[in-house]
């Protein structure tokens, strides 16, 4: 008897001390880094993109610097493969689609805000082997558990690549940049038996009448030993367009954390999402990697796969510019869209919020174009004829289009997808600047507004610039800058308290920064109206500080504090820097000298 | 309304979107966090015939409320006034002496109740990851407003920060 219940605890405490050896046994003793080179600092797998060198970040920790090292010994295998449309079964992984054009469509928009259709993906783990390119599924349970998180990009330039590439001049780079910058969607899912599937809703597409939007969905998973993140192991993933930081802490948010669930919130440290130096990019012209990290959308990149995106039927309207691609600044807040122009072809598309009119009479009219919208944004096809309403306010007047002379407001019926041009100019007769508004409606219900400035025509304002303070930042991305400047803001003049405030700091000729300051963004605080970015604005955030005069005779001051700028090419030789404040349709400007010192990395401009 | 921000200089300075992988969700309830709601900015803008746009640039877990459903919008009071312009599109209006004095995370539930189907003048005219676009109901005036985010997680409403804005 006592034999027997000895036996039965040493049974138990072999079982447990296997289940505990199994629990802290490496990491890499799983299934899916069978063969993958170790590094001997970790003593995990090296994280590696498919069919690319092991690319590191080097001593400074951080990515495109010097010191990053690239080990083209090195390569990576593939591990993980993302698939649409629900194509695995079981056996062979299949391809990914071979076109835009033939893979799984779907409508954008999802979740509560817009009646879009989701696609179905699957996250499979593979061994790298026969058969080529990614081998055989790893079905087994080791990996069970773990995240498994799912990003869609879109091809906005319509190139047939996610992401800049050399063959096709470096004109456009900053519009297939800004195809990374933006994911149109991502979604997690937890692996079980080696595949997580799930759904994902994507936010853009096209009108179906020019073939949609392609979209590469690409992938990766958890790999650690602990719940309920695992984040204690090397990531894994599909080929991606450029190297995310490779330790899973670095880019993990504070704060509790659970399971990966499809259900809730993915947060991905929002707040350190766009830190430069945090991920690697090569250029273009890199002599070893070239443009490696392009991901073509033909069905050649065999970890990832493609769906097709179509907006959603026309159901509001919105004002954009067409996108000048070589003129084009990629930037995480630029919102690009997918339209299409009377002829059928593609356009790509901007929104636009506000524009500048020259306040002059007849001549230097604006161009904006009027896109029917889907309920999230997307260009989108009528399913039936749209009537769109046009208004504009008294000093602003619709030249184009004119079919009743009244240039006030016009009508417009809209029956595809295809942008209006709209040319607006000032009215004749009136001047002294301001602003106006550009609506338009449909059923009689504001859809969307253009704010207009109206300037230009008049000379520049007298601006005293007190002192300008630009600093370049011991790491990329924490430059920033104080402006302390003096307006004699006349009577009549625009009210900094309740107009539209544009700042532009230039130094060394080099425009640094420019914001426009909504009218109602100032909040009284005590003497002074005030404004300050959330926390949660990870890039730029600005402090500004307009102070009324006591007296009539005094000037306003205007201090403005914005850190976190990229100001790794500040030219700390710079002899002087400027400073424009537009309020409303008053423009203000000055220029100042100013002395630099290399070594803090800094340019002070003072009287 | 955010406008641009910093000016790029390179491909040296690339500053990327999404962190792939390594999906870590906040417990609303243990940590505190939850979803990341914030107004930047907000604007109005009024037709000839008195329709008002009003135009609020911030973060609205739009990114989530793609992926799936949770009850999140703008709310957006002037006095005892208030419109909810929800995410699916439903917007509601009301009058309450509770939003007089500044709406609470916690009052905003006892306003989505009593609120009721707004005009149709009113409307949410687009929602993206930038903010929202709505046409106001008529019941606002001209004067000052208040705007701000909510979401409802976890059994928690959570607002952001409030924006007021002048309608004209």
């Amino acid at each position: 008897m006592t034999a027997t219940v000895t036996a039965r605890r040493l049974s138990r405490w072999i079982g447990f001390i296997a289940v505990a050896a199994l629990s802290l046994s490496p990491v890499w003793a799983q299934q899916v880094f069978s063969g993958d080179p170790i590094d001997p600092a970790t003593g995990q797998p090296y994280t590696i993109l498919p069919q690319l060198p092991l690319i590191s970040s080097g001593p400074d920790g951080r990515f495109n610097t010097n010191d990053d090292v690239i080990d083209s010994a090195t390569v990576g295998d593939v591990d993980v493969v993302v698939r649409s449309g629900g194509v695995f079964t079981g056996g062979i992984v299949p391809p990914p689609a071979g076109s835009v054009a033939t893979a799984p469509g779907i409508v954008a928009g999802g979740g509560d805000v817009a009646a879009g259709s989701a696609a179905v993906f699957q996250v499979i783990l593979v061994d790298g082997g026969a058969p080529a390119p990614v081998g055989s599924p790893i079905l087994g349970t080791d990996l069970d558990g773990r995240g498994a998180l799912v990003f869609a990009f879109a091809d906005l330039d319509g190139d047939g690549f996610i992401g800049p590439r050399a063959a096709d001049g470096a004109a456009d780079d900053q519009v297939e940049l800004q195809e990374i910058y933006t994911p149109v969607g991502r979604q997690v899912a937890v692996m079980s038996g080696g595949v997580a599937d799930g759904v994902i809703d994507v936010s853009r597409g096209a009108p179906p009448s020019v073939g949609g939007l392609g979209i590469v969905l690409v992938a990766g998973a958890a790999t650690g030993a602990t719940p309920p993140i695992h984040d204690d192991g090397p990531w894994i993933s599909t080929m991606l367009p450029y190297v995310p930081p490779l330790s899973p802490r670095d880019i993990i948010g504070n704060g509790n954390v659970r399971a990966a669930d499809p259900g809730f919130l993915v947060e991905i440290k929002l707040q350190k999402e766009f830190e430069p130096g945090k991920v690697f990019l090569p250029a273009t012209t890199d002599p070893l990697l070239g443009t490696a990290f392009a991901i073509p959308t033909d069905g050649s990149s065999p970890t990832v796969d493609l769906l097709r995106s179509e907006s959603g039927p026309a159901v509001s309207a919105r004002f954009a510019n067409v996108v000048d691609e070589g003129s084009f600044v990629a930037a995480p807040a630029r919102v690009l869209l997918v339209g299409r122009d009377a002829a059928g072809q593609r356009l790509l598309l901007e929104a636009v919020e506000e524009i500048a009119l020259a306040d002059d009479g007849p001549g230097q009219s604006v161009t904006v174009w009027l896109v029917a919208t889907d309920s999230v944004g997307n260009p989108a096809d009528p399913s039936a004829p749209l009537t769109l309403d046009l208004e504009v306010g008294p000093r602003v007047r619709i030249v184009q289009p004119n079919l009743d002379s009244d240039e006030s407001r016009e009508s417009v019926v809209v029956t595809t997808g295809a942008a209006i041009p709209i040319v607006i100019d000032d009215t004749t007769g009136l001047s002294g600047g301001g602003v106006d508004d550009l609506f338009v409606l449909s059923g009689g219900v504001p859809r969307d507004s253009l704010r207009i400035q109206l300037g230009g025509g008049s000379p520049s304002l007298p601006m005293d610039v007190r002192k300008v303070l630009l600093k370049r930042g011991r790491k990329t991305g924490r430059g920033g800058f104080k402006l302390k400047s003096d307006l004699a803001v006349a009577a009549g003049a625009a009210d900094p308290a309740t107009s539209d405030m544009t700042v532009t700091v230039t130094a060394g000729g080099v425009v640094r920064y420019a914001r426009t300051f909504p009218a109602g963004l100032l909040q009284p605080a005590r003497r002074s109206l005030k404004y300050k970015d959330p926390a949660s604005v990870a890039h730029g955030p600005a402090v500004l500080v307009v102070r009324p005069p006591k007296k009539p005779s005094q000037p306003y001051r205007v201090v403005l504090r914005v850190r976190k700028l990229d100001l790794d090419t500040l030219d700390t030789t710079a002899a002087s820097a400027a400073a424009q404040i537009q309020i409303g349709a008053d423009l203000y400007q000055s220029a100042i000298a100013c002395s630099g010192n290399q070594k803090r990395g800094v340019v002070i401009c003072r009287p | 309304m955010l406008k641009t921000i910093p000016v790029l200089t390179g491909i040296g300075a690339v500053v990327l979107s999404v962190h792939l992988l390594f999906l870590r969700v906040p417990s609303v309830q243990a940590a505190g966090t939850g979803p990341a709601l914030a107004v930047a900015s907000a604007s109005a803008a009024a037709t000839g015939s008195g329709g008002r746009v009003l135009r609020v640039a911030g973060t609205l877990n739009f990114d989530d409320l793609l992926q799936f459903s949770f009850p999140a919008g703008l709310l957006v009071h002037q006095g005892a006034d208030y419109a909810i312009f929800q995410a699916t599109g439903e917007v509601l209006e009301g009058s309450s002496a509770s939003a007089a004095d500044g709406v609470s995370a916690s009052e905003v539930s006892s306003l989505l109740q009593a609120g009721s189907p707004a005009g149709a003048e009113a409307a949410l005219g687009r929602i993206d990851g930038s903010g929202v676009v709505v046409a106001l109901p008529a019941r606002f005036a001209s004067g000052v407003a208040t705007v701000f985010f909510y979401a409802f997680l976890d059994n928690t409403m959570f607002i952001s920060n409030a924006v007021n804005v002048s309608l004209p």
